[in-house]
């Protein structure tokens, strides 16, 4: 009898703690298309050389002012940042140096991933000769992209790239092309872009005191 | 020692329940560029970067250029993301 009391007890604590599960997934790692690049890989024991991570809140607010408008120091590459990024819910790059300390554990990581991304994804280009991947996951009806990943390992580095949320490759294409066309004070113009106030009204004549 | 049985079995599944990874995404970074990329300046560069280095390689594997990939098509990339910080002093 009492084992069944506790069972009970037991029951209903989860039950009552299930919601708090589902809003702790529902973020951007609940997504199909999140690449568990921290689960497969210790980069607390590895430390990458670059760990870009961009969720939609910084990406959002960032390139808010970069639309093709005359401020917009994109705007004569052709590259719209304002419209690649709006379906885009995460950017992530990590990059890796491989060393004699860590190439274990990074390749271990590396074909973790592989085989996440070949059971689930589609792969687009992949050379496994030289250990390249290029994947995509479509939405659930299958009409967009709902991420992107790459992976590139040779013996020096190791490179994931995670995407997810629905991007052009088109035009993922067409940045690359402009890459060079950049402006040389590209980091200056955005500077400026990012620290000038919003236009003031125009001001109205104040009334003179007779 | 039904009852303990059950109360351990509950504690786990208590703490199984809470410590589930932290669902908030990380906006910090273990690499060098972590000092500033909070800067809206920075975070456009690496989002223009991010995308640049899946296009190049999407154009280095697709056309089955000869050298290594790293090397030939994302190196100078990677460079900018390692110098990202020193480049952002420097063209301040």
């Amino acid at each position: 009898m009492t084992s069944k009391i506790w069972f009970a007890v037991l029951t209903l604590a989860l039950l009552a703690l299930a919601p708090l599960r589902v809003r702790a997934q529902a973020g951007v790692e609940a997504d199909r298309a999140y690449l568990p690049i921290d689960q497969v890989i210790d980069l607390k024991a590895i430390l990458p050389e670059v760990d870009i991570n961009l969720p939609r809140y910084l990406l959002k607010d960032a390139v808010s002012e970069l639309n093709g408008g005359t401020n917009d120091p994109l705007a004569r590459t052709g590259i719209n940042l304002s419209e690649l990024v709006r379906d885009v819910k995460l950017i992530r790059v990590v990059v890796i140096e491989a060393k004699s300390t860590n190439r274990a554990a990074l390749t271990k990581g590396m074909a973790s991933l592989r085989t996440i991304l070949d059971s689930k994804w589609t792969p687009v280009v992949s050379v496994p000769g030289d250990n390249v991947g290029i994947y995509t996951l479509g939405d659930a009806k299958g009409e967009s992209l709902a991420g992107l990943a790459v992976l590139i390992q040779d013996t020096n580095d190791a490179v994931i790239v995670n995407i997810v949320g629905n991007v052009s490759l088109g035009k993922i294409l067409q940045v690359a092309s402009s890459f060079d066309k950049l402006p040389k004070d590209f980091l200056q113009k955005l500077s400026k872009v990012s620290s000038d106030p919003a236009p003031k009204p125009e001001a109205t004549p104040e009334k003179t005191v007779q | 020692m039904a009852g303990l049985t059950s109360i351990l079995a509950c504690l786990i599944a208590l703490g199984a329940l809470i410590t589930w990874d932290d669902p908030t995404p990380r906006s910090g970074s273990s690499g060098p560029v972590t000092v500033v990329e909070r800067d809206s300046t920075v975070i456009v560069q690496q989002a223009v970067g991010s995308f640049a280095l899946v296009g190049h390689t999407l154009k280095r594997v697709a056309s089955r250029a000869e050298g290594t990939l790293i090397e030939s098509a994302a190196s100078p990339l990677l460079r900018s993301f390692r110098n990202a910080k020193s480049k952002l002093i420097d063209n301040l």
